[in-house]
């Protein structure tokens, strides 16, 4: 009897982990698509990520039905990356990758401001896109919500795989990130390419913060913590690497949820640090880094 | 730069002539006051992670400033709020502070919303011998007494205690910590089990907490779960996590009912956690639940005019927090009714001798020995969730 009910906890860590994990690794594919293109870390990310949830949100308040605030929403989202490419990130011209990163954090600024300006400081919620009545196999209990991120996230992490390795425009955006010179010299416009990968990122981002928002809410400083964990799920799975980046986001999940079931769950912020720390001095390009020029 | 110098100066003659020109349209508009303003200082904590606070004290403040000067003003003179926000930052604060003490040189301050912010200030408040009433409430800030300091809400174990009482009068003696690791959080986790320990009716029998920014607190709920002694689940914590906690409690079918902070206490909870929230259970002040209080109630026929004007004004229903921002310019305006005059020290002791006066949250005594405003009798009252609406529990 006591058996059944540890393997049971141990299953729902397991399953929590898995929904915080994703959750992170869907923002963390967000980091890796922009760095894959200009070596910017665009901080930025998390603050586009709430920019999608807080425009979905005010769609739907405006009356329209959830599909359609969950598409604008991430069009939102979209649209803010390409305006934070024009209006910052081209005017720097060949700035090098820090002055880069400065300006995205000073974007970061720029948009929780004005979101803050125009929605306020308090907290939203999104409907579940289906249900809110928890799905329980084997005494493990699931929200449905998690299985949207969960598909989403293995969805884009296939589109984008596709999309590098299959399409034009996806070899474009490589070369210009490997060599923008020989690119431009190739006739790639490596501008547009930038532009469009910011943009990408920028739906990325809002794909994630549309999909959170009916679990953790939304609101104007969701991008800070949230962007944080993302960010460390990138590096953990070596910056560069989609599936890297999503596995990096479910080890940290799965760690966080093990120590606070099975440790002190005051510590579980530090011990997942802590491991990142260790796989970053044993494995410094992450666990699935490969050598310099062949990022994604 | 001459021609710059000349601009300036140019510049400077037009913002005075618009200046003078907003002065005597101001001055024609409330013509029936004809004296000089009552200067009030206000220091809230409008922006950062105590805005939720700190907003609500604001909008209320000033919404009751300007009904009070419609009504024609106290002592037949305007008031007239000189208002910072310190950001959550209790330096700022001190700064703040020194500001309205020297140069704004109002008599008396109303600040800040949080607990780290109101100690920095009450500093300066006794240096500059300026009456300084907060809208936060550990325990800390009445005890010791500072001679300059009231305090509006009633502290933290307070709240805790009614929450206890309800949970020994209800058998449900062994429960569950859920706290987050921010300083509210911490906290309140602190009262909790210094007052379990003190107490000894209600036992802790698991103790677990989870970061500020945790998206699922289904890891720990779940270790709670599988603890068989746990009769009650308590979350110590404010803003947009009860409601996740809220949602997971459901989600995992536990049994043990849900017990939440005070400070969670507003409609915004039952809306966020949505259906999940239904048998949460919290102390609430009772101006969140004024159309259900016994007519005998001290504050009953104020809570609801004030309830009225602010959802006039802002289409949305005031909860605690407004109350405490509403109180505390009530107790300032009581007491400058009472001293006749401006004067700082005249203010303190008048604060000092309020007796008998309702607020919208309940009734204020200050004296000698007790700045905490507070009677033994707590303000709060228990209230559960059901159809999405606060319903006064026993």
């Amino acid at each position: 009897m006591r058996e059944k009910q540890d393997m049971t906890e141990l299953l729902q860590y397991v399953i929590t982990g898995v929904t915080v994990g994703s959750i992170y690794g869907l923002i963390a594919l967000g980091f890796v698509l922009v760095y894959n293109s200009s070596h910017v870390i665009n901080f930025a990310q998390g603050d586009l990520q709430m920019i999608g949830g807080m425009m979905a949100v005010a769609v739907l308040t405006a009356g329209l039905p959830l599909p359609i605030a969950v598409v604008l929403g991430t069009l939102g989202g979209a649209g803010v990356g390409f305006l934070l490419y024009k209006a910052a990130i081209q005017p720097a011209g060949n700035a090098g990758p820090l002055p880069l990163v400065v300006i995205t954090l000073g974007a970061a600024l720029v948009i929780r401001g004005a979101a803050e300006s125009v929605w306020g400081r308090g907290y939203y919620s999104l409907p579940a896109f289906s249900g809110d009545e928890a799905i329980h196999v084997m005494g493990v209990t699931v929200m449905p919500q998690s299985l949207w991120v969960l598909g989403l996230t293995a969805a884009v992490v296939i589109v984008l795989t596709r999309f590098f390795d299959a399409t034009k425009t996806g070899k474009a955006i490589l070369a210009t990130s490997i060599d923008p010179d020989a690119a431009t010299l190739m006739g790639i416009d490596t501008r547009r390419m930038k532009l469009l990968c910011f943009g990408l990122g920028g739906f990325l981002a809002s794909v994630a913060g549309v999909a959170i928002a009916p679990i953790a809410f939304t609101y104007s400083t969701v991008g800070l913590m949230l962007g944080l964990k993302g960010f460390v799920a990138a590096v953990l799975g070596g910056l560069g690497n989609f599936k890297g980046a999503v596995l990096g986001g479910l080890i940290l999940g799965i760690t966080e949820t093990m120590m606070s079931g099975y440790g002190a769950s005051d510590y579980k912020d530090a011990v997942a640090f802590l491991l990142i720390l260790v796989i970053l001095v044993f494995m410094p390009r992450g666990l699935f880094g490969a050598s310099g020029a062949e990022r994604v | 730069m001459k021609r710059q110098t000349r601009e300036s100066r140019r510049s400077i003659v037009r913002n005075a002539w618009k200046a003078a020109v907003g002065l005597s349209i101001g001055v024609l508009s409330t013509v029936a006051v004809a004296a000089d303003p009552i200067r009030i200082g206000l220091v809230t904590t409008s922006t950062g992670p105590g805005s939720y606070l700190g907003g609500a004290e604001e909008q209320t403040i000033k919404l009751m400033a300007e009904t009070i000067n419609k009504q024609g003003g106290v002592l037949g003179r305007r008031i007239e709020l000189v208002h910072y926000d310190d950001g959550t930052n209790a330096d700022r604060a001190r700064t703040l502070m020194q500001r309205l003490v020297t140069e704004d040189r109002v008599s008396l301050v109303i600040g800040s919303s949080t607990t780290p912010s109101t100690l920095s200030m009450a500093d300066v408040a006794t240096r500059g011998k300026v009456p300084l009433i907060s809208m936060a409430g550990a325990k800390v800030l009445t005890e010791p007494l500072r001679p300059w300091l009231f305090v509006i809400p009633e502290n933290d174990v307070m709240a805790l205690g009614v929450m206890f009482d309800h949970l020994a009068r209800h058998k449900l003696t062994n429960v569950a910590l859920l706290s987050s690791t921010s300083g509210f959080g911490r906290a309140a986790r602190e009262v909790a089990l210094e007052l379990s320990s003190k107490r000894g009716d209600v036992k802790v029998v698991a103790d677990e907490t989870y970061a500020a920014g945790d998206t699922d607190m289904s890891a720990q709920l779940t270790r709670i779960r599988g603890n068989a002694q746990v009769q009650a689940v308590i979350n110590l914590d404010f803003g947009n996590q009860p409601a996740i906690v809220t949602r997971n409690h459901a989600a995992l079918g536990i049994k043990a009912p849900l017990y939440l902070s005070h400070s969670t206490a507003a409609p915004k909870y039952p809306e966020l956690a949505g259906p999940a929230s239904e048998g949460a259970r919290l102390a609430v002040p009772s101006l969140m639940v004024v159309e259900q209080l016994p007519d005998s109630a001290p504050e009953k026929a104020k809570a609801l005019e004030f309830r009225n004007l602010y959802q006039a004004s802002y289409k949305e229903l005031p909860h605690g927090f407004h109350g405490y921002g509403y109180d505390a310019l009530l107790v300032a305006v009581d007491a400058i009714k009472r001293a006749g005059s401006v004067d700082r020290q005249a203010l303190r002791d008048a604060i000092e001798k309020t007796a008998g006066l309702a607020g919208v949250t309940g009734e204020y005594n200050y004296s000698p020995t007790n700045h905490g405003g507070y009677v033994p009798q707590s303000k709060l009252r228990m209230a559960e969730i059901r159809n999405g609406k606060f319903v006064l529990i026993d």
